[in-house]
């Protein structure tokens, strides 16, 4: 038994191997069936979850209801959407590119089936590939391996750093598909994002959740924790972020460099009252100058400072270089941010789930005693420790910290009344439990 | 589940001939030593007939049967019908009888799922419209023949089903008659006679009627062009030729269905915009507005809002169509407070809904998308169309560009009936149309189908095939006649608690009358309507969506409230279902009372089409007999006498005769055999002995009699909680168990006449309950009409108004002096009285308060009895002959005009009207004349002949002359009457708990908290 498994498990590597260099979903070479091909009642539309069988299948339910990919698309109708295209000089969002690259499944026409509609917006293939190959075998449980799936062209969604990829590719951006400050500047929101956060977010969206992580999910996928999905996250969104930098979207050719790389309330702010401060991290920077977008950094330094302190040290060092170097010229710039991308690189290659086993309290202590200072001078900064906050207190499972972070949230609920100071004496007032939290949940580590 | 109307269980379809039959006909038998019949009876296995050799000689045997009920002829007449003819067959797990157009298509799945070609009209098939009506392949499978009926149009499933194949079996009655959705219904043998008759007399062959009737179980077929296939599949090129309908192209059961257009209460065709079209315009069917659902028009089909929830079910055996419904009209349209959430709230749905937001098309794309601000949805036949729905809450939004100043005017009105004042402003809790106490279809109803009779008649020598259960043959057949299909009636009552009790339309489904001829060819009973479980009248009523819906042909404020102009007291009688005295059924005999006894003469012929004898479908469906009927000079050949009298009032009710015969008293004749053969004496006062039967109640004066209803009804079958809490009925008014006798010198007398209805003939005795008369108030009684528990009974201080409310113990209510009067009639508010000034009318709004209205009269010589049939009061008039008058509003009657048919008419004396088809004839008693019978409206005559009330243009077509003066004649049978005037409940209601509106509900529609009656106006 444990040799079949072996073996199977090699197949599955190489298998992987050639796969995974993939490619995000749509950028393979499969035709993409629709979300009508998933929802059949007896498949994924089932109007409740099913008993005895390996997922929920009622994802297409869940998906409709109450979960906003559902409506990507028909957000680009909106009246909103309609005044962006507008400014931005486009016939329509629905049919612009640069809006169905996020708004929809774009694949190219030839590669959509039958039943595929660029309507449903980000649908089941968006995700989890292209099912020309899959389709209609994946279900065949326990017959077809996961593993089959995938090496048909199914996308890992389980897997944290795969995850991590395919949601940033539209939360954050990458050098094809990007929300530019422009159309921000249309009307466009600004864009948030933490991995473990959202997956949650989105995986609970609705009465019903859109997986469940179960004994026969790990089984068949394997189950990491909050913090685990967190720290991958962030790792992962901090050097696309700086590999941005470092391609062409940065800096185009214009005179400003891309401003969405900056953080909004760094030029987005009254003129009436004099808002600008900056802290050591910012390099000395002088009063006026905008900062690079860091929240996602900060969270990575204060990762760093719990589970391996000299990179902590180090990716302090390289933010403060890379802030210096905005007062500079691109050149600086791109080049400390590839710098910094290599600490964080050396420090993803090292993160593992069983590194951050039983780090979480640590870590919240890290992140609230670092707010509690007024490090979070930023709303995004601000807005990324909030998220970490309450995905550690989620995971320490104690209600005595979770009755705290109401108030907490209550602080942020407007970015554009951000009080730094309020944020900073609100964290410094989160009081610990008396006694050690539980032990928490080893089945949720790999 | 019983409150959800789940069953339990279902049990097979039981032999017709084993159940327990719901009339209570009885069957004569000579009684004595029977020889050996030739003819054994109908499932008696014993062909020697042992048991009957010897009977108690004289009696008629009231089992029907030697072995008791649900054997021999006492058997369940309509369940042959599901047993042996087309009529709800075949079930869907058998293949289509693939006989017609509308009959192709196959079984299981398949029967929905596998398109055939049965209709080529694009709003009923859809895209499968080209493909024709025939059934044709068109298949590139060289193996299947092509041109030949009874294939698939591929063998391939789809969800792209068209309505056309939903009518395959949705076209009749018992399956929802959904020919409505498309603005059809039932063709009545009438319009355009003289393109689907035959020439020449249709005498087919049995062998040949056996044919036509395997493939279509309506009578009428044998004499019709229609028994030809051919002619059948081609009734849409009659068309364009036509002058008094349109057809469909689909003929489920091979039978013809006609347009319904927009009409007015006159029966005008109209335009979209209202305008008259002419009824010489040769484009008036293209002009006039075809009365399908909006939906239709709009190129929906039943797939479109019946999605997988409605067709597929839940798995559970539901009791009543409407009850396995999920979708409601504002799951998609909304309410004036909010926007639909696409989720279902009919009563079959889940908690919370099915969320139509999941639905999907073939082609993948979402059914249901919100666009915006607009709600979009997608054929699920043709992916490129889409249609934008209609939110309530935007027509009700003056900023909205959809709003509709009318629509808003109804939705928002306010439940102030003297202010009625309306807008955004009013509160929820302040509407006077509230989505929780009415459906929207109370209103967004163009039409409804009313099926006011269906004959059932049995025959013993028609050995067929029984397609049910056991199977097997019997020798027995029955053939299913729809007599009068109207759709003018709109009629409301409440549906049942599972759907919220809410106020909706109520159609009359299909009265039953049942008739049997034996082995011997005799008819055993005739046209006798059965007798529900729960002892309520058979002429059923049920709430229920007519599938009618239009935006422009809604029914206004007028249509339930009364309009200032005070024309719709005819409308408001048939609103309330207290039936409208237009569509009774006078049946195969008309019933007089004479001077020295009673008469039952033959009016129409026993064949289906029952056809008045004399009249224009006769002429149509009958050349040779009618010929004959000329060559007769106009008179009637049969009919039967019994002497007594004078009978100067007469009730026919089931198989029995009540007259009231001056010093005779109260008389109840057995009229069961009047078409009986093997009887030489068709009406009897005795049928055996006086010891053991006994219906006379002796009185001084017997002036005239009355019945609370004329439906066969039999009270003490409902009680017990098997009624009252499984079955939720309501219960008998206590009138319902009397007759209710005038007696010029004793007043009244009230006599129990419910042992005629209790399928017992051995305890027929009667006698007075009570004998009523308190200071004489009653002197010279003459004539009495039945309103609720109210009597209006004529005498010689004038109209007396008497309270029955406890039927023993009566109180005067009031009294309107009148000089002379002679009898009265009653509609709704007003009660038309004669005197010897001729037509008066009294308000009667408030029974107490009677007001005479002085304004309000037609001058007539002699008026005498009068008979209001919706908007025209006929009276009797005397040497004059027959006055009609105009009384649409009663408080302004004008005479139209006096018909003495060319002075054939001498000296009426009373007059009845009734349906037969199309038609509407009045019977008149002519004193020394005899009997007339006179057609009031017929399509060459009066090309207005469908609407509410067309103007009758009187002609005298038949007489039957008597030898002793005419003097009364007997109602027909009330096929519109679910209650009474004041709230008492006739007629058998379907779906559990559904009931007519209580005397409190009805006059919330008319009178204010003091009692007064307020007005409407519908602009």
């Amino acid at each position: 038994m444990w040799k079949m498994n072996r073996i199977c498990f090699l197949t599955f590597v190489t298998l992987l191997t050639t796969v995974a260099l993939a490619e995000l979903p749509g950028d393979d070479a499969y035709t993409y069936m629709g979300v009508a091909t998933c929802a059949a009642s007896q498949c994924h539309g089932s109007a409740v979850p099913r008993n005895g069988s390996n997922v929920l299948q009622n994802e297409y339910v869940t998906w409709t209801q109450d979960d906003p990919h559902s409506r990507a698309y028909q957000t680009l109708g909106s009246n909103r959407s309609k005044r962006i295209a507008a400014r931005l000089g486009l016939k329509s969002a629905t049919t612009a590119k640069m809006c169905l690259d996020c708004h929809a499944d774009n694949v190219p026409a030839e590669r959509r089936g039958e039943r595929f509609h660029l309507s449903d917006g980000v649908g089941c293939e968006s995700c989890h590939g292209g099912a020309e190959n899959w389709l209609v075998t994946h279900y065949d449980v326990p017959n077809i391996a996961h593993a089959a799936s995938v090496s048909a062209g199914m996308y890992r969604t389980e897997n944290i750093e795969k995850r991590a990829a395919l949601c940033l590719s539209c939360h954050l951006g990458t050098r094809d598909k990007f929300a530019t400050h422009r159309m921000m500047a249309a009307g466009h929101p600004r864009l948030a994002f933490e991995l473990d956060t959202f997956t949650e977010l989105w995986r609970t969206a609705g009465r019903q959740a859109h997986y469940r992580v179960d004994a026969d999910y790990r089984e068949r996928k394997g189950a990491v924790s909050h913090s685990y999905t967190w720290a991958a996250g962030l790792l992962a969104e901090g050097r696309q972020r700086l590999q941005l930098i470092n391609g062409p979207r940065f800096a185009a050719n214009s005179l400003f460099p891309e401003l969405s790389f900056y953080d909004c309330h760094a030029c987005h702010r009254s003129m009436k009252t004099l808002q600008w401060r900056s802290l050591p991290r910012h390099g000395g920077a002088g009063p006026g100058a905008p900062f690079i977008h860091d929240g996602t950094l900060v969270m990575a330094m204060a990762l760093a400072r719990v589970i391996s302190p000299t990179d902590g040290d180090a990716i302090e060092a390289g933010l403060t270089a890379l802030h210096r170097a905005s007062g500079k010229n691109v050149a600086s710039i791109r080049m400390a941010a590839q710098e910094l991308d290599t600490t964080l690189t050396s420090l993803q290659s090292r993160l593992s789930p069983k590194l951050l086993r039983g780090r979480e309290l640590q870590l919240l202590r890290e992140i609230l005693a670092t707010g509690a200072e007024g490090n979070y001078l930023d709303y995004i900064s601000a807005e990324q420790a909030f998220m970490a906050v309450q995905m550690l207190v989620i995971e320490l499972d104690d209600p005595f910290l979770e009755d705290q972070l109401d108030p907490i949230a209550d602080t942020l609920n407007n970015d554009e009344r951000y009080r730094p100071a309020q944020f900073a004496a609100i964290l410094a007032t989160v009081a610990e439990p008396e006694e050690k939290p539980a032990n928490i949940d080893d089945e949720r580590n790999d | 589940m019983q409150h959800c109307s789940i069953r339990a269980v279902l049990a097979s379809l039981p032999a017709w001939e084993s159940v327990n039959p719901g009339d209570i006909s009885r069957v004569f038998e000579d009684g004595g030593r029977n020889l050996g019949n030739l003819f054994p009876e109908t499932g008696l296995p014993n062909v020697l007939a042992l048991l009957q050799r010897l009977e108690e000689p004289g009696k008629p045997d009231n089992r029907q049967s030697n072995r008791g009920a649900g054997t021999g002829g006492r058997i369940s007449v309509p369940l042959i019908n599901l047993h042996k003819t087309r009529l709800n067959d075949p079930l869907s797990w058998f293949m289509g009888t693939n006989d017609q157009p509308g009959d192709y298509r196959s079984s299981g799945c398949a029967s929905c799922h596998v398109v055939y070609a049965n209709d080529r009209d694009p709003r009923h098939s859809g895209p499968y419209a080209t493909f024709g009506r025939d059934g044709e392949s068109i298949s590139n499978d060289p193996v299947i023949p092509k041109n030949e009926s009874g294939h698939p149009l591929q063998h391939q499933f789809t969800r792209a089903i068209p309505t056309s194949q939903c009518m395959v079996c949705h076209m009749h009655q018992p399956n929802m008659f959904m020919n409505s959705y498309l603005g059809y219904t039932m063709w009545d043998y009438e319009s355009d006679a003289p393109f689907m008759w035959p020439k020449e007399q249709q005498n087919l062959s049995i062998a040949e009627q056996r044919e036509v009737l395997d493939r279509n179980p309506e009578g009428a077929v044998v004499r019709g062009k229609w028994a030809n296939i051919d002619f059948l599949r081609n009734v849409t090129d009659l068309n364009p030729s036509l002058q008094d309908t349109q057809f469909a192209d689909y003929h489920g059961h091979g039978w013809n269905f006609r347009a319904v257009k927009k009409r007015d209460l006159r029966d005008n065709l109209l335009d979209a915009d209202g305008n008259l079209v002419a009824n010489d315009d040769p484009d008036k069917f293209q002009k006039a507005v075809h009365l399908s659902s909006i939906h239709v028009d709009k190129g929906m089909l039943c797939v479109d809002c019946h999605f997988t929830q409605d067709n597929h079910g839940n798995g559970h055996i539901y009791g009543e169509v409407a009850s396995a419904i999920e979708v409601e009209c504002q799951d998609c349209h909304g309410t004036v407070q909010s926007y639909p959430n696409l989720r279902t709230s009919g009563p079959a749905a889940p908690p919370g809904g099915t969320d139509m937001r999941l639905y999907r098309n073939e082609d993948g794309r979402r059914r249901f998308e919100w666009r915006g601000d607009q709600l979009i949805q997608r054929s699920v036949l043709d992916p490129e169309i889409e249609w934008t729905l209609s939110l309530v809450k935007d027509s009700v939004n003056p900023a909205h560009d959809e709003y509709n100043e009318k629509a808003a005017r109804a939705k928002t009105m306010r439940d102030d009936v003297a202010a009625q004042d309306w807008g955004p402003d009013v509160a929820p809790e302040n509407l006077a149309h509230k989505d929780e106490e009415m459906e929207c279809y109370t209103c967004h109803t163009s039409w409804m189908t009313s099926c006011a009779g269906c004959h059932l008649p049995i025959e013993a020598n028609w050995k067929t095939d029984r397609h049910h259960y056991e199977g097997g043959a019997t020798r027995n057949f029955a053939t299913y006649n729809p007599q009068v299909a109207r759709d003018q009636m709109f009629m409301l009552g409440r549906r049942d608690p599972l759907n919220d009790s809410k106020i909706a339309p109520v159609r009359s489904s299909s009265a039953l009358v049942l008739s049997s001829t034996n082995a011997n060819r005799e008819r055993i009973y005739v046209q006798q309507p059965p007798i529900a479980a729960s002892g309520f009248s058979s002429q059923a009523m049920n709430p229920h969506f007519p599938h009618t819906t239009r935006k422009t042909e809604t029914k206004t404020c007028s249509n339930c409230h009364l309009s200032a102009a005070g024309d719709n007291n005819a409308w408001m009688a048939q609103l309330l279902l207290f039936g409208t005295n237009f569509v009774n059924f006078i049946g195969f005999n008309a019933w007089a009372g004479l001077e020295d006894g009673v008469l039952g003469a033959q009016v129409t012929e026993w064949d289906e089409p029952q056809a008045v004898i004399g009249s224009y479908l006769h002429r149509y469906a009958y050349p040779d007999n009618y010929q004959q009927h000329q060559d007769n000079d106009d008179v009637l050949q049969t009919a039967a006498t019994h002497s007594g009298g004078p009978a100067t009032c007469v009730q026919v009710r089931g198989e029995y005769l009540y007259t009231a015969e001056g010093s005779n008293g109260m008389q109840v004749y057995d009229n069961a055999n009047i078409a009986n053969k093997g009887f030489s004496q068709r009406i009897v006062e005795l049928p055996f002995s006086k010891v053991g039967h006994d219906t006379d109640v002796g009185s001084k004066d017997a002036s005239c009699v009355a019945l609370p209803t004329n439906q066969p009804i039999h009270p003490p079958r409902n009680s017990g909680d098997l009624m009252r809490i499984d079955n939720q009925e309501q219960a008998f008014h206590p009138i319902y168990s009397y007759a209710f006798v005038t007696d010029g010198q004793e007043g009244l007398i009230l006599v129990d006449v419910t042992t005629f209805s209790d399928g017992d003939v051995n305890n027929n005795f009667v006698q007075r309950a009570l004998t009523w008369n308190p200071d004489d108030v009653l002197a010279g009684a003459r004539h009495i009409t039945i309103g609720g528990h109210y009597l209006y009974i004529v005498a010689e201080r004038g109209l007396v108004i008497v309270n029955v409310d406890d039927p023993l113990l009566p109180l005067v209510l009031a009294v309107v002096p009148l000089v002379d009067a002679r009898a009265s009639a009653l509609q709704f508010r007003y009660l038309f009285v004669s005197d010897n000034t001729g037509l008066r009318v009294i308000d009667v709004t408030n029974p107490a308060a009677p007001e005479l209205l002085e304004n309000a009269s037609v001058a007539i010589h002699d008026a005498q009895r009068i008979y209001v049939a919706r908007t025209y009061a006929y009276i009797a008039a005397g040497s004059e002959g027959l006055a009609i008058v105009d009384v649409w509003n009663p408080e302004a009657p004008k005479l139209l005009q006096i018909f003495s048919a060319d002075g054939e008419l001498r000296n009426t004396r009373d007059v009845v009207v009734g349906s037969t088809n199309a038609s509407l004839f009045a019977y008149i008693a002519d004193g020394e004349a005899g009997l007339k019978v006179v057609q009031l409206t017929a399509p060459d005559s009066q090309p207005n002949f469908y609407g509410f009330s067309p103007t009758p243009v009187p002609e005298l077509i038949a007489s039957y002359p008597t030898r002793s003066p005419v003097l009364s004649l007997s109602k027909g049978l009330d096929r519109d009457r679910g209650v009474d005037e004041t709230g008492g409940q006739i007629a058998v209601f379907g779906r559990k708990g559904a009931r007519p509106l209580s005397l409190e509900e009805m006059q919330k529609l008319y009178l204010d908290a003091e009692g007064n009656p307020w007005y409407v106006e519908d602009e």
